[in-house]
């Protein structure tokens, strides 16, 4: 298997469920209302409870852990920017693209976004280590 | 040394110092892995993916495999521009 070449593409629809908010809110113990309770999202100028930002990283743990090509990328570092934000059921898509890979260190970087149809939620990069 | 050299040498200065997440980090050419707190295998490829984008250029794993210091770094990035 070759390193992952420049200008490969991945992407996928999700949601976060009510389910996940809970998982997450117990998992990470971070139990502010804002993720939990539309009336105080509300209050705070949101159209409802927010997805948890740290949540959307999940997706990149799924980029580098299912969606290469094969099993042996760990990730080596995530910069993420929020921009807008999201909502629990709502059809959201995660778009990357590989734009740099180093044959000498076996390592790439991937720009990403997740957006909310053409409202962008948070965009980032990520670096993975090639481990064989 | 020359000045190509000389300015390559400042130049991966800024960038270890940048990739250190320090300010005072001071690089000559008999500088060497031991000598900087933090070159770590993971911060060794953050430096040497970073010396790739700054200077457009590609690296070989065995090239960064025989480099002993700072000196055949500066002489290996010379050879490549």
């Amino acid at each position: 298997m070759d390193l992952i070449k420049v200008g490969q593409k991945f992407y996928w629809q999700f949601i976060f469920t009510p389910d996940d908010i809970e998982v997450f809110g117990r998992m990470s113990g971070d139990r502010n209302p804002i993720h939990t309770d539309n009336k105080f999202a509300q209050c705070k100028g949101f159209d409802g409870a927010i997805i948890y930002g740290a949540l959307y990283t999940s997706q990149v743990s799924r980029l580098i852990g299912e969606e290469l090509p094969d099993k042996d990328y760990i990730l080596t570092s995530v910069n993420i920017n929020f921009q807008n934000p999201g909502y629990v059921n709502q059809v959201l898509t995660f778009n990357a693209e590989v734009i740099f890979a180093s044959e000498a260190t076996k390592s790439i970087e991937i720009k990403f976004y997740i957006r909310n149809s053409d409202l962008v939620i948070c965009r980032g990069r990520c670096t993975a280590l090639w481990k064989l | 040394m020359s000045t190509t050299n000389q300015n390559i040498l400042s130049e991966l200065n800024n960038i270890f110092n940048n990739v250190f997440d320090e300010g005072d980090i001071s690089i000559n050419p008999l500088t060497t892995a031991q000598d900087i707190d933090g070159w770590d295998s993971l911060n060794h490829i953050r430096l040497i993916v970073t010396i790739e984008k700054f200077y457009k250029i590609e690296f070989t794993s065995l090239e960064i495999g025989q480099l002993k210091n700072i000196g055949d770094m500066v002489a290996l990035i010379v050879n490549k521009l």
